[in-house]
C-alpha cells in the first residue's frame, strides 16, 4: 500500500546539495515531494505568501549568501500558532556557536554536511526520516 | 770696560736666583784681594769692584746683603757713592759697611748721615770683619726666607682665588651662624646680588629654607634671587675649622635643568608606556582580526571542498566499471588532492582553537590519565604498529586538559607515524624542576636531522612530504598549547636515531 505523499521544502542555495538532496530522497522508501527555495529573498518570499505552512517538514541551510537560514527559521517559529513543523538546520558548519543558535532559534536537528557521500546520504535521510515519523517514531514535535 | 763672562751669566739669572751677595768696593786691588779671602765662604757670592761708578752700576741689576764700601777712592769716593746709592729705593735699607782708615768724628757722622751700619777701622781684623758681615748675610737671608714665604702664600692666595672664581656653581663661606664672609662671582650671576652687597648679611636672604645643618651633601632646599625669583638648589656644607672660628664652605647648584630633564623623562617614560599600551591593543586587535580571517577562511574553504570531495566519490559510483584504468586513477588523484585539503584545513582550525584557548580551562590534570586517553584515542594506529608504550610515573599539574590531551596524542601518533622498520617502542617520563615539570616523549623512529630541529614546529610543515600521512599542523600545535600554557617545547633527536621531544609546564600558573 502506497505511503501518503509527504512535501518536504528545502531552503538551500547550493545546486550541488540540491542534487545530494534528491539522491537522498530517491534513497527513501517514501514518496516524497521535494519543493526547492533557491535562495534568502525566495524564503523570505514564502514567508510572506505563508507558502512555507503547507509543508510536513523542512530542511534549511544556514549560509544563503544575502541572508541567514536561521533568520527564516527565527520568523517561521515566530509565526507559528499552536502548529510545529519539523525543521532541520543542514549546514558545513561544525561550529558550536552556529549548532547554539540553530537550536535556540527552534531547529529540531542540526546536521553538519558530512565530507563523505554515502555519510550525507545516510544522514540527511535519517533526518528526513525522523521529521516525517518514517522510523518508527512519532514526529518530532516541540 | 767690559763685562766678563761669569757676570754675564750672573746678571742673566738675578731676578730669579736667591743667592746672597756681597758688594766689595776698594780702588786698592791687593785690599779686595784680602777681603776675598777673609770673608771667603761667609756669603754665596762675592763682587768685588774697584770704583764707586762700578759699584753703581752692579747695583742696577743685582741684589746686595751688604756692601763694603772703601771711603777713600779717588774720583767718587765712598760717602758719594753711598749718598747715590741711598737715592735708590731699593738701597735704602741696605746695609753699607763702610772701610777706613780714619778714626775721626766728622768722617763717622757724614758716615751715619748717609745710613752707614757701621765702620771698620783699616787695617781690618779679619775675625771682626767676618762677624759683623756674617750678621748682615744672615738677617739677608731670613729676609728672603720671609719674601719666598709671602710670595707661596701669595700664589695659593691666587689660585684659590681663581679656582672659586672659575667653579661652575656658586661658592660661599660663611660664619657657622650663616653670615656670608666670602662669596664667588657664580653667587653674584645666579643670585643677580653684588658680592658687597652679600658680604656680612645672612645666608638665608639666598636660601631662606637653611637652618643650621653640619656637613652634608646634596641637600636640595630652593633659592631666592634678587628678582624674588625661586628655583630648586643643590647644596653641600662642609665644615672648616679656622683661627677665625668654625667655617662653612657652601657649595650652591641650580639644578632647574636637572629637574626639568627629570620631569622630560618622566612624562617621556609615561608617553612611551601610553603608547606601547595602544600599539599592543592595535597588535592584539590586528591578531585577534587575523585569527577570525584565518576561522572564517578554513570554514569557507571547507564548504565548497566539501562538494568537489562528495562529487569525486558520486562520479566514481556512476562510473564504476565503465573506467580505464587510466581514467580511474585521474579520478582517485581528484579525491585524494580534495581529501588532503580536508585534512589541512581539519588541522588549521584546530591550531587557531588551540592559540584561542585561555586558561579558563585550568584544571588540576592527572598526566596518567591524560596519556592512557591519548593512547586510547591512538588504538588504531598502536594495533597496526604493533607499538608499545611505557608510562612512568606522570605527575598531576594544572592545565587545560584538552590541550594537554592534544600535545600528548600528537606527539604519540608522530612517534608510531615515523615509525622506523622495527615495531614503535615509546616512552613517556616526566622530571620536576624548579618551578616546572619537564616531560618527554620518546620513540625509536627515523629520527630528525638536527639542521630540521626548528622547523618541525612550523605550520604546515613536513619534512617527509606525502610520504606520511598527516596535516603538517601536529607539532604546530603542540608549540601552540604548550606556549600557551608558559611552556617550551623542543626535540633532541638523530637522523636514524629516534627522537626526543621535551616540553615544560610551568607549575606556578595563575589558578
Amino acid at each position: 500500500m502506497m505511503a501518503p505523499l509527504s512535501r518536504v521544502a528545502l531552503l538551500e542555495d547550493s545546486a550541488a546539495d540540491v542534487y545530494l538532496v534528491r539522491e537522498t530522497i530517491a534513497t527513501l522508501q517514501h514518496p516524497i515531494e521535494l519543493t526547492v527555495i533557491v535562495d534568502f529573498e525566495a524564503g523570505m518570499a514564502a514567508l510572506e505568501d505563508g507558502s512555507l505552512r503547507s509543508f510536513d517538514a523542512m530542511l534549511i541551510d544556514i549560509d544563503l549568501g544575502k541572508g541567514s537560514g536561521l533568520d527564516i527559521l527565527r520568523r517561521i517559529r515566530a509565526e507559528e500558532n499552536g502548529t510545529h513543523m519539523p525543521i532541520a538546520v543542514v549546514t558545513s558548519s561544525d561550529a558550536p556557536r552556529d549548532k547554539d543558535a540553530a537550536m535556540r532559534g527552534g531547529a529540531d536537528l542540526f546536521i553538519p554536511k558530512p565530507m563523505d557521500y554515502d555519510l550525507f546520504v545516510t544522514r540527511v535521510g535519517k533526518a528526513i526520516q525522523q521529521m516525517l515519523g518514517m522510523d518508527g517514531s512519532a514526529p518530532r514535535l516541540a | 770696560m767690559t763685562d766678563h763672562p761669569a757676570q754675564e751669566a750672573v746678571q742673566e739669572t738675578a731676578p730669579q736666583d736667591s743667592a746672597i751677595r756681597l758688594l766689595l768696593v776698594d780702588d786698592d786691588p791687593d785690599n779686595l784681594v784680602s777681603l776675598e779671602a777673609t770673608l771667603q765662604g761667609v756669603a754665596d757670592q762675592l763682587v768685588p769692584v774697584q770704583s764707586g761708578r762700578e759699584a753703581l752700576r752692579h747695583l742696577l741689576d743685582q741684589e746686595f746683603a751688604a756692601i763694603l764700601l772703601d771711603v777713600k777712592m779717588p774720583d767718587m769716593d765712598g760717602f758719594e757713592t753711598a749718598e747715590l746709592i741711598r737715592q735708590r729705593k731699593k738701597f735704602r735699607h741696605t746695609p753699607i759697611l763702610f772701610l777706613t782708615g780714619y778714626r775721626n768724628d766728622d768722617h763717622l757722622f757724614r758716615g751715619y748721615d748717609l745710613g752707614a751700619v757701621d765702620f771698620l777701622f783699616k787695617p781690618i781684623v779679619p775675625e771682626i770683619l767676618r762677624s759683623k758681615v756674617t750678621v748682615f748675610v744672615e738677617l739677608a737671608r731670613n729676609s728672603k726666607l720671609l719674601q719666598e714665604q709671602a710670595k707661596t702664600l701669595a700664589r695659593a692666595e691666587e689660585r684659590f682665588r681663581s679656582l672659586l672664581e672659575a667653579a661652575p656653581d656658586a661658592m660661599l663661606i660663611c660664619r657657622e651662624d650663616g653670615m656670608i664672609t666670602l662669596v664667588n662671582s657664580r653667587t653674584e650671576d645666579l643670585f643677580g646680588w653684588p658680592r658687597e652687597l652679600l658680604l656680612g648679611r645672612h645666608l638665608t636672604m639666598l636660601v631662606p629654607e637653611w637652618c643650621h645643618i653640619g656637613r652634608m651633601q646634596g641637600v636640595e632646599l630652593r633659592g631666592l634671587d634678587r628678582n624674588g625669583k625661586i628655583f630648586p638648589a643643590d647644596l653641600t656644607f662642609s665644615p672648616l675649622q679656622t683661627d677665625e672660628g668654625l667655617l662653612m664652605i657652601i657649595v650652591i647648584r641650580d639644578i632647574t635643568e636637572r629637574k626639568n630633564a627629570e620631569q622630560n623623562i618622566r612624562s617621556l617614560n609615561a608617553d612611551l608606556e601610553r603608547r606601547v599600551a595602544l600599539r599592543t591593543a592595535e597588535l592584539s586587535r590586528t591578531a585577534d582580526a587575523m585569527r577570525q580571517f584565518a576561522w572564517a577562511a578554513s570554514h569557507d574553504l571547507q564548504e565548497p571542498l566539501r562538494t568537489v570531495l562528495v562529487y569525486s566519490q558520486l562520479l566514481e559510483r556512476r562510473l564504476a566499471g565503465q573506467l580505464s584504468a587510466d581514467q580511474t586513477q585521474c579520478l582517485n588523484y581528484l579525491s585524494d588532492g580534495a581529501k588532503r585539503l580536508d585534512l589541512l584545513l581539519g588541522g588549521l582550525r584546530q591550531y587557531i582553537r588551540t592559540t584561542e584557548a585561555d586558561d579558563r580551562g585550568l584544571a588540576a590534570v592527572d598526566c596518567n590519565e591524560v596519556v592512557r586517553r591519548a593512547v586510547e584515542n591512538l588504538q588504531g594506529p598502536f594495533q597496526a604498529a604493533d607499538a608499545r608504550i611505557q608510562i612512568e610515573q606522570l605527575p598531576t599539574i594544572p592545565a587545560v586538559p584538552a590541550l594537554l590531551l592534544q600535545v600528548f596524542q600528537n606527539l604519540i601518533a608522530n612517534s608510531i607515524r615515523y615509525r622506523s622498520d622495527s615495531a614503535p617502542e615509546i616512552r613517556v617520563t616526566a622530571t620536576e624542576r624548579e618551578r616546572e615539570w619537564e616531560f618527554s616523549v620518546t620513540d625509536n623512529g627515523i629520527g630528525i636531522d638536527p639542521k630540521y630541529h626548528d622547523r618541525v614546529f612550523g605550520v604546515f610543515k613536513r619534512l617527509n612530504g606525502s610520504a606520511y600521512p598527516g596535516s603538517g599542523m601536529g607539532l604546530a600545535i603542540c608549540k601552540a598549547a604548550i606556549e600557551q600554557s608558559g611552556g617550551r617545547i623542543w626535540v633532541d633527536s638523530e637522523l636514524g636515531l629516534g627522537s626526543s621531544f621535551r616540553f615544560t609546564i610551568p607549575v606556578e600558573q595563575g589558578q
